[in-house]
C-alpha cells in the first residue's frame, strides 16, 4: 500500500516537476532563516549566525539532490537527459545520423510490409464461425505423393457415419453457372453441395432456408441459394427475393434462400445448388476410385484434429487393404485454414519474413558499428565523465539512449516505408493468394514494428554501451595523450561485427541466388505448346437449348468456325482443359491395354484426359510425333479413336509401337479406343510440375457442353478480344465468355508467385550486400586512419605504394574470408528451408554458392579500395613532420 | 571511501527511527514545520542525538509519499512562507503499529543486553 502511494506520488511529480523543486528550496530557506534567527537571539552576529545555521542544517545541496531523486523516477529522469544529449549529438552530425536512420528504416520497413502480408494471410482466422473446427478430408495417393482434394463419394459416406468425430460432413463440387436472364449473360463461380453443407460451415440463412434432403436428389427441384454478394449485386438486396426465379443456363430455378456474408467456402462461389447425391446412389458413384467429389467437415466440439486423423487413418488403412483399386491410398485431414493457404505459400511467407529479419539484423550490426566508431572518437569524453564519477550504467545508458533515438526515428520512417511497401506488394502480388487484399498496417502490424524498434535499440546499442562502460579513464587519457591508436580492442569487436554482417549477407545472397536459378530453370522449361499469340476463353452451352450430343457438337463446331472467319485469326479450336494449370475440367483416368488383366494382377496406367476439337494440336503448336491428328472424319459413330502423349506411349507400350493398338478406361465405359496418333508431351499441372501422361479424345465422340475455346492469332491476341466475342455472339447472343486470357497470361499467372518471391529475396540480398559493403568500408577506412603513422613510417622506410594498397585490401579480404566461412556454414543449414520452393535446383547448388561468394568478395574488395587508395597517398614527410 | 562507509550505515539505522520520531512528534504537537520538528527532537533527545537537521526533510518527504502525513503552506514565526506538516489517519494507525513493534524489539534487545556472560539462554 505504502509502495503504491509512493509510486502515485512519483507519477504526480512527473507533472509537478520543477515547481516541487522550487517549493522545496523555499522550505529549506525558511528553515535556515528560522535557525539563524535563533542564533541571533542567542547573541551571535547575523553573519556568524547564518554560517552556524548552514552548518547545523548540513549539506543542503546533497539533500536537495536526494529529495529530487526520491520524488522522481531517477532512471527515467536521467534517461530523459541522455535522450536530450543524444538528440543534440545526432543533430550535430546529420550525415551520420541519416545513414543510420535510413539503414534502420529499410530494415524495419521491409519487416513491416512482409509482416503485414503474413498477418493477413497466415495469422488472420477464416471468417466462418469456430473456423478452427473446419477440416478438409482428402485422399492421399502414396504413389503420386499428392492429395488432390477430390475424394470418392463412398469415402464421404463413411465419414458421414462417424457422428462421434464430426458434427457434419458435406459433399460438394466446384461449378460455374451462367446467369442468362437480364441484359448481359454472366458467368459466376458456383457450388453444388448437399444438405449438410451449410451445417458444416455453421451458418443460418439470412433469408428463406437452406437445402433439405428432399432438395438433394437426382433430378430434384431446381432450387438455388444465393450468396450475400450476388444478392446485393444482382438483386439490390431485395428482401422479397425468396421464391423468385433466376435463369441459369437458360432454365429458371427458384431462389429458396440467401446466405449471410462470408458463409460460403470457397469464397468466390456466388450461388449454391443441390449436389443431387441423395436417394439411392448408383454403382458408379460408389466406386472407391471415383474421386469426383470434395468434402468439408466440422469436427465435434472436444474432438481434436489429431484424434479424428488417428481414427481416419485406421479406417483408410482398412479400405486400402480391402479394395484393390485403393491400394496405397489413405485419408488425411487438413485444417481448413492451412488447406486454404497451402504449404508452399506458407513456407514462402515465412522465408520472406526470415529474410527481412536478416536484413534488419544486418542493419542493426551496421548501426552498432557506427555507434562504436563514434564511441571510440568520444573516448576522451567518456573517460572524463568516468573520472568525474559517472557510473558505468550512466555511461552505457547514454549509448542506449542514442540507439533508442535512432531506432525510434528509423522505426517511424520504417513504418511509413512499410505502409507504402505493403500497398505496392498487395498491388503486384498474385490475386490468388487468399486474404492478401485484406493486408494493411493495422494495430498488430504496428505492435510488431514497435517490438522490432525495441529489439533494434538493444541490438544496436548493446555492444557500444558495453564497450563504453568498460572505458578505463587512466589508460584512455594516456593513449589519447599520445595521439596513437587507442582502439585495438574495439577494432577487434568491430571486426567481429563486420564478419557477422558479411556472414548474414552471404546467407541472403545464396538464398536469392537459388531462387533466381530456380525461376530461370522454370521459365526455360519447354512448355510443349507455343505460348505466343493464343487467346483462350471458357464457354458453356446451356443444356436447355443444347440438349442432345449432336446439338452440342454442332454448337461448338459453329462457334469455332465463326471464330476462324474473324479477321486476324489464324486458326481456332476447343479443349476441355488448358495446359500449364490454365484451368478447365482436367480428369485423371486409369487405362488398360487390350488383353491386359485388371489390377491388382497388373498395374494400370494413369493419364490426364482431355476432350478436343479437330485442329487443337495445330492451334496450340503441339507437335504430332507419330500418326495423325483428329479430323472431321472422326465422327460420333465412326471408329472410336484416341491420341496419346509421348510419355503415355512410353509408359504403356515399351515396345514402341503404339499406333493401331487399343486401350480402355472404366471411366470411359470400358470402350476400346484405337490409338491413331502420338503427340508431344506438355505440362498440364504447371511449368514446375512433372510431365504427366495425357490422352486426347475427339469431341464428337465425347460431347461435353463446357469447353475452352483456343484461338491462334496473327498479332497480339489481346487486341482481338472483341472480334472473337462478336464471332461467338454471331452464333448465339446468349453465351457468356469467362476466364478470357492469353496463354502468355496463363504462364505469367503461374510464374507470378515464384517471380515475386525471387524479386523480394534479390532485393533483400542486395540490401544486405550494400549494408555489408558500408560496414566493411567503415572498418577498413577507420583502421587506415588509425594506422596513418605506421603507414607513413613504412613508406619512409621504402615500402611501395602497391604494397600499402595490398596490405589494406588484405585486411578486408581476411574479414571477407571469415565472413564467408561462417556464412557458408549458416547458408548450408538455412537454405534447406528453401528446398521445397526450388525447381530442379539443389538447395546446396555449388554454382550458386560460388557465385554468391565471388560477388561478396568483389564488393568487399571494392569497398576496401577507397581507403586503400587513401592509404597509398599518405605523404611520409608530412606525416613524420607532424610527429 | 573508508571514511564514508560508517556514516552511511549510521544513517541507515537512523532512517526508520527518525521516521518514527517525526510521526510521534507530529502526533504529540499537531501541525509543525520542519524547523519545529527538528527543535522538538533536539529538545527531547537532550542533545544526545545530534543530526544534520536537513535529514528531517528526507524523512518528511518519505512519510508524505506514503500518505502518513499531509502538508499545507502557512506562515512561520518570522513571517516566512513555510510548509506545515500534520499526521493523517493512516499515519496514526501506522504510528501505533510502529510503536508496538519498536517496544517489542527494544524489549528483546534490552533483555539480551542484560544477559550475564556464560549464562544459560
Amino acid at each position: 500500500m505504502a509502495r503504491v502511494s509512493a509510486f502515485v506520488a512519483k507519477v504526480r511529480s512527473l507533472v509537478a516537476g520543477r515547481r516541487a523543486d522550487r517549493e522545496f528550496d523555499q522550505e529549506l530557506e525558511a528553515h535556515i532563516s528560522l535557525l539563524s534567527d535563533r542564533y541571533v537571539r542567542e547573541g551571535m552576529a547575523p553573519n556568524e549566525a547564518r554560517y552556524a545555521a548552514l552548518r547545523q542544517f548540513g549539506n543542503a545541496t546533497s539533500l536537495k539532490e536526494t529529495c529530487t531523486e526520491m520524488r522522481t523516477f531517477a532512471p527515467l529522469r536521467t534517461f530523459g537527459q541522455d535522450l536530450r544529449y543524444g538528440a543534440r549529438l545526432l543533430r550535430r552530425s546529420p550525415g551520420w545520423t541519416l545513414v543510420a536512420v535510413v539503414t534502420l528504416a529499410l530494415g524495419i520497413g521491409a519487416n513491416t510490409a512482409i509482416f503485414g502480408v503474413v498477418q493477413a494471410v497466415l495469422l488472420t482466422p477464416l471468417p466462418y464461425p469456430a473456423s478452427d473446427r473446419l477440416v478438409v478430408p482428402c485422399t492421399v495417393f502414396k504413389r503420386l505423393r499428392t492429395d488432390t482434394g477430390t475424394v470418392a463419394y463412398a469415402d464421404i459416406m463413411d465419414w458421414k457415419a462417424e457422428r462421434g468425430l464430426f458434427d457434419a460432413v458435406a459433399a460438394y463440387n466446384l461449378a460455374t453457372a451462367d446467369i442468362t436472364d437480364g441484359a448481359e449473360p454472366e458467368r459466376v463461380q458456383a457450388l453444388r453441395a448437399d444438405e449438410e453443407y451449410f451445417g458444416a460451415i455453421g451458418t443460418r440463412p439470412l433469408l428463406g432456408r437452406f437445402f433439405a434432403s428432399e432438395d438433394n436428389v437426382q433430378n430434384g427441384p431446381r432450387v438455388v441459394v444465393l450468396s450475400h454478394k450476388l444478392w446485393t449485386r444482382r438483386f439490390g438486396s431485395d428482401p422479397g427475393v425468396v421464391g423468385k426465379a433466376i435463369e441459369l443456363f437458360g432454365v429458371p430455378a427458384t431462389i429458396i434462400g440467401v446466405a449471410p456474408p462470408d458463409a460460403i467456402w470457397p469464397g468466390n462461389a456466388e450461388l449454391v445448388r443441390p449436389l443431387g447425391t441423395g436417394g439411392q446412389p448408383d454403382a458408379n458413384m460408389l466406386r472407391r476410385d471415383n474421386h469426383a467429389y470434395r468434402a468439408l467437415a466440422r469436427l465435434r466440439p472436444g474432438v481434436t484434429i489429431e484424434q479424428a486423423q488417428a481414427k481416419l487413418t485406421l479406417m483408410g488403412t482398412a479400405i486400402a487393404g480391402r479394395e484393390a483399386n485403393r491400394a496405397g491410398t489413405n485419408w488425411k485431414l487438413h485444417a481448413l485454414d492451412a488447406y486454404v493457404v497451402g504449404t508452399s505459400l506458407r513456407q514462402t511467407l515465412w522465408v520472406l519474413l526470415g529474410a527481412a529479419l536478416l536484413v534488419l539484423a544486418i542493419a542493426c550490426v551496421n548501426v552498432a558499428n557506427l555507434l562504436l566508431a563514434r564511441g571510440i572518437a568520444r573516448e576522451r569524453e567518456i573517460a572524463l565523465r568516468a573520472a568525474l564519477g559517472a557510473g558505468r550504467w550512466r555511461i552505457a545508458a547514454q549509448f542506449l539512449a542514442e540507439s533508442a533515438l535512432l531506432s525510434a526515428a528509423g522505426g517511424l520512417a520504417g513504418v511509413f516505408l512499410g505502409y507504402w511497401g505493403l500497398k505496392a506488394l498487395v498491388l503486384v502480388a498474385p490475386q490468388d493468394i487468399p486474404g492478401i487484399d485484406q493486408a494493411q498496417v493495422d494495430a498488430r502490424v504496428l505492435a510488431f514494428s514497435v517490438g522490432l524498434c525495441l529489439v533494434t535499440t538493444v541490438l544496436a546499442g548493446l555492444a557500444p554501451a558495453f564497450r563504453a562502460a568498460r572505458v578505463a579513464p587512466m589508460q584512455s587519457f594516456h593513449e589519447a595523450g599520445r595521439g596513437a591508436s587507442g582502439g585495438l580492442r574495439s577494432g577487434r569487436l568491430r571486426s567481429v561485427l563486420v564478419v557477422c554482417e558479411l556472414a548474414l549477407a552471404i546467407v541472403l545472397l545464396t538464398g536469392a541466388g537459388l531462387l533466381v536459378r530456380s525461376v530461370n530453370r522454370t521459365v526455360n522449361v519447354d512448355p510443349g505448346v507455343v505460348l505466343e499469340n493464343v487467346l483462350t476463353a471458357r464457354l458453356t452451352l446451356p443444356p436447355a437449348r443444347y440438349a442432345t450430343d449432336a446439338q452440342i457438337v454442332d454448337g461448338f463446331d459453329r462457334v469455332t468456325e465463326s471464330i476462324r472467319r474473324a479477321p486476324g485469326v489464324v486458326t481456332a479450336s476447343a479443349t476441355s482443359s488448358l495446359p500449364l494449370a490454365g484451368g478447365g475440367l482436367y480428369l485423371t483416368r486409369v487405362f488398360l491395354r487390350e488383353n491386359q488383366p485388371e489390377p491388382p494382377a497388373s498395374a494400370d496406367t494413369q493419364s490426364g484426359w482431355s476432350v478436343v476439337q479437330p485442329g487443337y494440336f495445330a492451334t496450340m503448336g503441339i507437335p504430332i510425333v507419330e500418326g495423325r491428328a483428329f479430323t472431321a472424319l472422326d465422327a460420333a459413330n465412326s471408329t472410336q479413336v484416341i491420341i496419346i502423349s509421348r510419355a503415355m506411349a512410353k509408359a504403356m507400350f515399351p515396345d514402341g509401337r503404339p499406333l493401331g493398338r487399343r486401350i480402355r478406361s472404366w471411366r470411359d465405359e470400358n470402350r476400346y479406343r484405337e490409338i491413331v496418333g502420338v503427340v508431344g508431351d506438355l505440362r498440364y499441372n504447371g511449368l514446375a510440375a512433372d510431365i504427366s501422361n495425357n490422352v486426347y479424345v475427339p469431341h464428337t465422340q465425347r460431347p461435353w457442353n463446357a469447353l475452352t475455346v483456343v484461338v491462334r492469332t496473327r498479332t497480339d491476341p489481346r487486341t482481338l478480344l472483341t472480334s472473337v466475342r462478336d464471332a461467338i455472339w454471331l452464333v448465339d447472343r446468349k453465351l457468356p465468355l469467362a476466364s478470357v486470357q492469353t496463354m502468355q497470361q496463363v504462364m505469367d499467372t503461374e510464374m507470378a508467385r515464384p517471380r515475386l518471391t525471387m524479386f523480394l529475396l534479390v532485393l533483400f540480398g542486395f540490401a544486405a550486400l550494400a549494408l555489408a559493403a558500408i560496414g566493411t568500408y567503415g572498418i577498413v577506412a577507420y583502421s587506415v586512419t588509425q594506422r596513418t603513422r605506421e603507414i607513413g613510417i613504412r613508406m619512409a622506410l621504402g615500402a611501395l605504394r602497391t604494397r600499402v594498397v595490398a596490405m589494406v585490401v588484405w585486411q578486408a579480404l581476411r574479414l571477407a574470408a571469415a565472413g564467408l566461412a561462417c556464412g557458408g556454414v549458416a547458408a548450408l543449414a538455412l537454405t534447406r528451408v528453401l528446398a521445397s520452393l526450388l525447381f530442379e535446383v539443389d538447395a546446396t547448388d555449388p554454382a550458386v554458392f560460388g557465385a554468391a561468394a565471388l560477388l561478396l568478395l568483389g564488393v568487399v574488395v571494392a569497398a576496401a579500395c577507397i581507403p586503400a587508395y587513401r592509404a597509398s597517398r599518405i605523404d611520409p614527410v608530412t606525416m613524420l613532420r607532424c610527429e | 571511501m573508508s571514511k564514508e562507509a560508517p556514516v552511511q550505515k549510521q544513517s541507515d539505522v537512523l532512517q526508520g527511527t527518525l521516521d518514527l520520531m517525526v510521526l510521534k512528534t507530529l502526533e504529540a504537537m499537531g501541525a509543525q514545520h520542519g524547523y519545529g520538528i527538528a527543535r522538538r527532537i533536539e529538545q527531547v533527545s537532550r542533545d544526545v542525538l545530534r543530526l544534520n537537521e536537513g535529514t528531517v526533510y528526507t524523512s518528511l518527504l518519505r512519510l508524505q509519499q506514503q500518505g502518513w502525513i499531509a502538508s499545507t503552506w502557512g506562515v512561520s514565526e518570522n513571517n516566512r512562507r513555510a510548509r506545515f506538516y500534520s499526521i493523517t489517519r493512516r499515519g496514526r494507525k501506522q504510528l501505533v503499529a510502529k510503536t508496538e513493534n519498536w517496544e517489542r524489539i527494544s524489549g528483546v534487545i534490552a533483555r539480551l543486553l542484560q544477559l550475564a556472560p556464560g549464562g544459560d539462554v
